[in-house]
């Protein structure tokens, strides 16, 4: 068959755009309203973690870290440096500097408005204190840890009340946690 | 098979067209304390704004919302507001703001205007109203996905710094605007759409002759001979039915929003020099959007409020996608709306069968031996259906003139628009004005007198006393969900069969139009029957020809 041009109408670039954009959101539109799975909850997908959970995750003290957020924090660099954002955002104090100790490992980092120290258990060698004190001058009540390192997001701890300015955690020496709470490359914040 | 260059664009291309489409949908199914965080309609505004590119708009006005949003509430920032406070509603946002002003009636440079907040600077104002931020809010989500929350954080922070200026907010809206250009540049790719334009357009050129090509080029004829021509083509773009009736139906959209435009007295053409891409973006919005309306009917039903009534199960609703989103072509292109409907299954069934690994010309046969639905069966369903619609909206009445709701007149003047009334109007003509030789009847009068009558079953007025007890007989013969008799009184299910009622109104006005075009054009069930034995003949031929390479 021979091809001539096309005759389109004069305004021939509207209507290739127009058609363009239609096909595009064809190809584009969302799975639910393709398939009509709204209608049939067995269907439905898992629901995946958005960013109103990260944010929660970041400012809820109470919040413990979901499934699905931990595999999209797994799976996305991009995901763990917007949670470290937002977790320094909600901090307050700042992040806990590390004082490095001569081992190469840290026993205390400081912050504006806490202190936070590791201390070996007397009692126990196995359990390690982890004591968060409040500055002072600060009338806050710390609520959650957050522990970051890139390799494995975001550890996030709830804080008992303080007792005469301090916070006190007891916690197994060999744990992942305190591991990299005495880790210099382990970024440290106080909620 | 070699895999050359080409096919690995291709396959990129597509990857990433992939993850915009999933980043889309993880937005449409985004859900904040158990519920959608956006509405159906909302997302799919914002999905057209980003395919047509239309979007700097958007990003502006978000900016000046983010900005008003942190003045008011430095200690938390403008994140509390949107993340923090549920799902994504007009009214969430206005009591956010007027929560957040009460704390901190000095801040920074917002007021409240009753339908929005307004931001003052030194250099302008600008007003943000409410019934805006959930499309905003549904962007900036989309806008921290796509390029990440740094990003989008940084631009407007550094703007937000005081003293904040319209035109440092402007700067920062430019950043995200063209961050969002580059992320989407290899995320949208035209060309396969394009090369899909320019095929249609040389096949109608061609079959047209000399005569100009619009969208009354395209008819059942056309669509069928191009199907038959290039569903074999090697780049695979037409091999489905489906896809080619789809994509004649884009044609005729776009050729008649071209004419459209063309039509306008006094229009400027497009002038890329007069911010011409701008311009362009919208046109392409604007003829995107009239498409996408058609299926709202079906998303709102689907959504709260109306979702509180099992109006149409998922099959019948897909049952009629395809000819609500035909829409106004869906006369013209009935023949090929009501094969895609009955060959695209045998031809999806088809491919089903080879992918679990069956020959081609095996795989047709078998899905020849299978059978399903003729022109006649399916005539028959679509019938049924509309005799449902009429029956669920019966029932609507039923349920709104009890609640004395208005959309139980738009029911009662639709479903029965000879309906005889004129026995209500002797108690209409309240006090008359002065002077005037004319009875005034207002609307709010005739609709309570309507509710009044209806309340007793109307005996002084037969032809309402007759539909209010086909409306209650309905409803008595519906058993899904929100039809029971003790919930008529709920308002959660008044409020859906409220909201519900314009789009089964909307539904059933498109099935009853497609109905008659296919009676008028096979009027008798022979006629039809007769039309599915050619019609099988042809496809079956092509569907060996695709499958197999033998007619």
């Amino acid at each position: 068959m021979t091809r001539s041009e096309p005759r389109a109408p004069d305004t021939p670039d509207l209507a290739e755009a127009v058609f363009v954009a239609l096909e595009t959101l064809d190809r584009v539109a969302p799975a639910a309203r393709r398939a009509g799975r709204s209608e049939d909850p067995g269907s439905a997908r898992p629901p995946r973690a958005g960013f109103d959970d990260l944010y929660r995750f970041a400012n809820d003290p109470d919040m413990a870290l979901s499934g699905d957020l931990a595999r999209a924090l797994a799976s996305s660099p991009g995901l763990r440096a917007d949670l470290r954002l937002l977790v320094e955002r909600a901090a307050r104090g700042g992040i806990l500097v590390a004082a490095a100790a001569s081992s190469g490992t840290i026993t205390t980092r400081h912050g504006t408005s806490f202190r936070m120290t590791l201390r070996e258990s007397r009692a126990d060698r196995s359990q390690v204190y982890v004591l968060i004190q409040i500055n002072g001058k600060a009338a806050l009540s710390p609520r959650a840890l957050f522990v970051i390192d890139d390799a494995s997001a975001c550890r996030k701890v709830s804080l008992p009340t303080p007792l005469n300015g301090t916070v006190q955690l007891l916690l197994d020496a060999d744990s992942d946690i305190v591991a990299a709470l005495r880790d210099p490359a382990t970024e440290v914040f106080v909620q | 098979m070699a895999t050359g260059i080409g096919t690995l664009e291709r396959l990129a291309q597509a990857e990433m067209g992939g993850e915009l489409a999933e980043l889309l949908d993880s937005l449409a199914e985004a859900t904040v304390r158990g519920a959608p965080k956006y509405a159906p309609r909302l997302h799919r505004t914002l999905v057209r704004a980003i395919v047509c590119r239309a979007y700097s708009g958007l990003i502006y006005e978000l900016v000046h919302l983010m900005a008003a949003a942190h003045g008011v509430n430095r200690a938390r920032g403008y994140e509390q507001m949107f993340w923090d406070q549920g799902p994504a509603t007009a009214a969430r946002f206005r009591a956010a703001f007027e929560r957040a002003l009460a704390h901190a009636p000095d801040a920074a440079n917002v007021a409240a205007t009753g339908n929005g907040i307004q931001a003052v600077y030194g250099d302008g104002s600008f007003a943000v109203a409410f019934s805006r931020m959930p499309l905003l809010a549904a962007m900036l989500d989309f806008l921290v996905s796509a390029l990440g929350y740094r990003e989008v954080d940084e631009a407007v922070r550094s703007a937000v710094k005081p003293p904040a200026s319209q035109a440092a907010l402007k700067r920062a809206a430019n950043r995200i605007t063209r961050a969002l250009y580059a992320f989407l540049k290899p995320r949208l790719p035209a060309a396969q759409a394009q090369r899909k334009y320019r095929a249609l357009m040389s096949f109608l050129s061609d079959r047209a002759g000399d005569a100009p090509v619009g969208k009354d080029a395209i008819d059942d004829d056309a669509v069928f001979e191009f199907w038959r021509d290039h569903g074999t083509d090697a780049q695979g773009d037409w091999k489905t039915y489906r896809t080619a009736v789809k994509a004649f139906l884009h044609l005729r959209d776009a050729l008649g929003a071209a004419a459209d435009r063309e039509a306008m007295a006094g229009a400027l053409p497009l002038d890329p020099a007069r911010d011409g891409e701008a311009e362009a973006s919208d046109l392409v919005l604007a003829a995107c959007a009239a498409v996408d309306r058609r299926a709202e009917a079906i998303d709102c039903l689907r959504a709260p409020p109306a979702a509180a009534v099992k109006f149409l199960t998922k099959r019948e609703a897909e049952g009629i996608a395809l000819i609500l989103g035909a829409g106004p072509h869906a006369r013209a292109l009935r023949l090929s709306v009501l094969r895609a409907a009955i060959f695209g299954a045998m031809q999806a069934s088809i491919s089903q069968t080879l992918r679990q690994g069956k020959q081609g010309v095996a795989a047709v046969n078998d899905a020849c031996a299978r059978g399903g639905d003729s022109y006649e069966t399916h005539f028959a369903a679509l019938a049924g259906l509309r005799d449902h619609l009429e029956r669920v909206l019966a029932a609507a009445y039923h349920v709104l003139a009890q609640a004395r709701d208005g959309q139980a007149i738009s029911i009662l003047l639709a479903l029965d628009p000879g309906l005889d009334l004129r026995p209500l109007a002797a108690n209409l003509a309240g006090p008359q004005p002065a002077g005037l030789n004319v009875v005034a009847i207002g609307a709010e009068a005739a609709a309570r007198e309507l509710f009044a009558h209806a309340a007793d079953g109307a005996p002084d007025c037969p032809d309402l006393e007759r539909f209010a007890s086909r409306a209650a007989a309905a409803h008595r013969g519906l058993s899904r969900k929100g039809f029971g008799a003790n919930e008529a009184g709920d308002p959660e299910i008044i409020a859906g069969f409220s909201a519900g009622a314009p789009a089964l109104l909307q539904i059933r006005d498109c099935l009853g139009r497609f109905i008659a075009a296919i009676e008028a054009l096979m009027p008798l069930a022979r006629d039809r029957e007769r039309r599915m034995l050619a019609d099988r003949i042809l496809f079956l031929n092509q569907f060996r020809i695709l499958y197999g390479g033998t007619p």
